[in-house]
């Protein structure tokens, strides 16, 4: 029993709309908040001092090394143990949690991304900077940076997509985005699967939108803006799906 | 010239597709294989596995079922009800943890044979499965010793935070009362809609909520574990029937459970295990336990 009415009455409904909008702006948050930390972190990484290597090191291990899931319920059940009084569960309400474990654990993501975009960079590019007078924190803004984030941006726009989808461990510890929107209200009327469904379209409203927007950035961020006329090698479908077949006898060239 | 290298392009495309089509037959064949493999037994009632019977339960709700710490196993008066149960049946027991908010959908898409998990029964369930009842449970608030909120019930609730397992009956009681608070002007019950039953109760032990509302035996099981640290605000309200979950329409499970129960409650395991587990008041008829707690 599949009842479609149920999803067409939640699908736009202000419950499911303002789940949306939470999924959204704890991801935002989370994200802008995880780059942060992680260009910091990168930077630290990349120090030859080892009193800012060697934290930064630590840092990326425990948060890489340790399930988000886990880091959300140490925060939001281990602590208030820890330090039990009422002020510490005022502070350290489900949003609270949520938004600095996901901010946290992204760190040490972008963390790793940022490094590798930095590494990617010609390292006479920071000499040719410094030869011209720039100190390390300029060169790094004016003129490292800005090219890293060419291959930075890539692999952030999955972080965020990812992001996205992971807000829904918050749902563990009740709060009530999209997933835990659709679990709440669906176990009572017996219709968990119908907004299941309700929110799988919301998740993929947001991810699909981000995905725009992400190819709007790389474009702009392009120096040649030579995204539309690339030529490509047009592959035949066995090439794609089994990685050989017609590589040389069928491939044509075709604009993109 | 140009030809011979077009034949054998084309020699190659055909051999590729023939090789694809070929994988692709085998990897659906597997899962035919993978998915066809149900034997049914037609003497007795439909088994998953047969020779046991596979009993969903969340083991988050003690006394009724949990997983004990010791032995790793799931206990509770559920647990041993439903394993005597089978024993009459001529089956093993086998409980399966599964989330209680979607656990008679799981039923229905036939992951157990039956469900255990103190399932109040209520008309909109009714429509979902049959019941064979077995039990007699109320619902009643835990609160902080010494009640520092002066909570006597859920309309004292307006305003507050408070714990509930999601898929309870409890969860739409304190829906209704909210609404009620609404209603009356005042504003509405902050809830915190958990999965388990053991984090709603972790909720309250953090101070993270005021008062949880579960089932009265879950709430005195957890005031005995507990000593000193809560207290039940107010009294235990609308005591009504649980049931075993049997399958809509699973007739020969439910008349078979449905004896096996009433040799228990002959032959007198079914007292000596409510008196095991200390649940005299809920094997009896109506509950006013309000003298109890007094």
């Amino acid at each position: 029993m599949f009842h479609w009415d149920v999803v067409w009455q939640n699908l736009f409904s202000g419950l499911f709309l303002n789940a949306a909008w939470t999924t959204l702006w704890i991801s935002v948050i989370a994200q802008f908040t995880g780059v942060v930390i992680g260009l910091f972190l990168a930077l630290m990484r990349m120090s030859r001092f080892r009193w800012l290597n060697w934290p930064a090191a630590g840092y990326i291990w425990l948060f890489r090394g340790s399930p988000l899931l886990v880091q959300v319920l140490i925060l939001f059940d281990g602590i208030p143990e820890l330090f039990p009084s009422p002020e510490t569960t005022k502070i350290l309400t489900p949003v609270v949690c949520v938004l600095i474990a996901f901010s946290l654990n992204e760190g040490a993501y972008m963390a790793e991304i940022i490094r590798a975009g930095i590494t990617s960079v010609d390292p006479g590019q920071m000499e040719a900077a410094k030869s011209l007078g720039m100190r390390y924190s300029l060169a790094m803004r004016r003129i490292v940076l800005p090219q890293a984030a060419r291959v930075i941006v890539p692999p952030l726009g999955n972080e965020f997509n990812n992001m996205l989808k992971t807000t829904s461990i918050a749902s563990v510890i009740g709060l009530l985005e999209l997933t835990g929107t659709a679990q709440v209200y669906g176990s009572q009327a017996f219709v968990n699967f119908e907004l299941l469904i309700v929110a799988t379209f919301w998740y993929l409203v947001l991810t699909t939108g981000w995905g725009y927007i992400q190819s709007w950035i790389e474009n702009s961020m392009d120096p040649n803006r030579t995204g539309k006329a690339e030529v490509v090698e047009k592959k035949g479908w066995t090439e794609r799906m089994v990685g050989f077949g017609s590589s040389r006898s069928g491939g044509t060239l075709v604009g993109r | 010239m140009l030809s011979m290298f077009l034949k054998a392009g084309t020699r190659r495309r055909q051999l590729s597709i023939l090789v694809t089509s070929m994988s692709v037959l085998a990897v659906l064949m597997l899962l035919l294989a993978a998915c066809g493999s149900a034997p049914a037994s037609n003497n007795g009632p439909d088994l998953i596995t047969p020779g046991v019977l596979t009993v969903g339960s969340d083991t988050t709700y003690p006394p009724q079922e949990y997983i004990d710490t010791a032995t790793h196993q799931a206990a509770g008066f559920d647990v041993d009800l439903i394993s005597a149960i089978a024993n009459k049946m001529g089956l093993k027991a086998q409980v399966v943890t599964a989330p209680f908010d979607s656990i008679i959908q799981s039923l229905a898409a036939k992951r157990f044979d039956v469900v255990i998990s103190a399932v109040s029964i209520t008309p909109v369930r009714q429509k979902q499965a049959d019941f064979v009842p077995y039990f007699n449970a109320g619902e009643s608030l835990l609160v902080q010793q010494g009640n520092p909120k002066n909570i006597k019930g859920t309309a004292d609730l307006c305003g507050l935070d408070v714990g509930v397992q999601n898929g309870t009956i409890e969860q739409t009681d304190l829906q209704t009362a909210s609404d009620a608070c609404k209603k009356a002007g005042k504003p509405e019950i902050n809830m915190t809609v958990l999965q388990d039953q053991t984090a709603v109760i972790q909720l309250l032990q953090t101070n993270r909520v005021v008062a949880t509302y579960q089932d009265s035996p879950v709430t005195d099981y957890y005031l005995k574990q507990n000593p000193g640290r809560f207290e039940v605000g107010g009294s235990v309200v609308s005591a009504a029937p649980e049931g075993i979950v049997i399958r809509k329409g699973d007739t020969a499970m439910f008349n078979a459970v449905q004896s096996a129960f009433n040799t228990l409650k002959s032959d007198g395991t079914y007292r000596s295990l409510i008196n095991k587990w200390g649940l005299t008041n809920e094997a009896i008829t109506t509950i006013d336990r309000r003298t109890y707690f007094a």
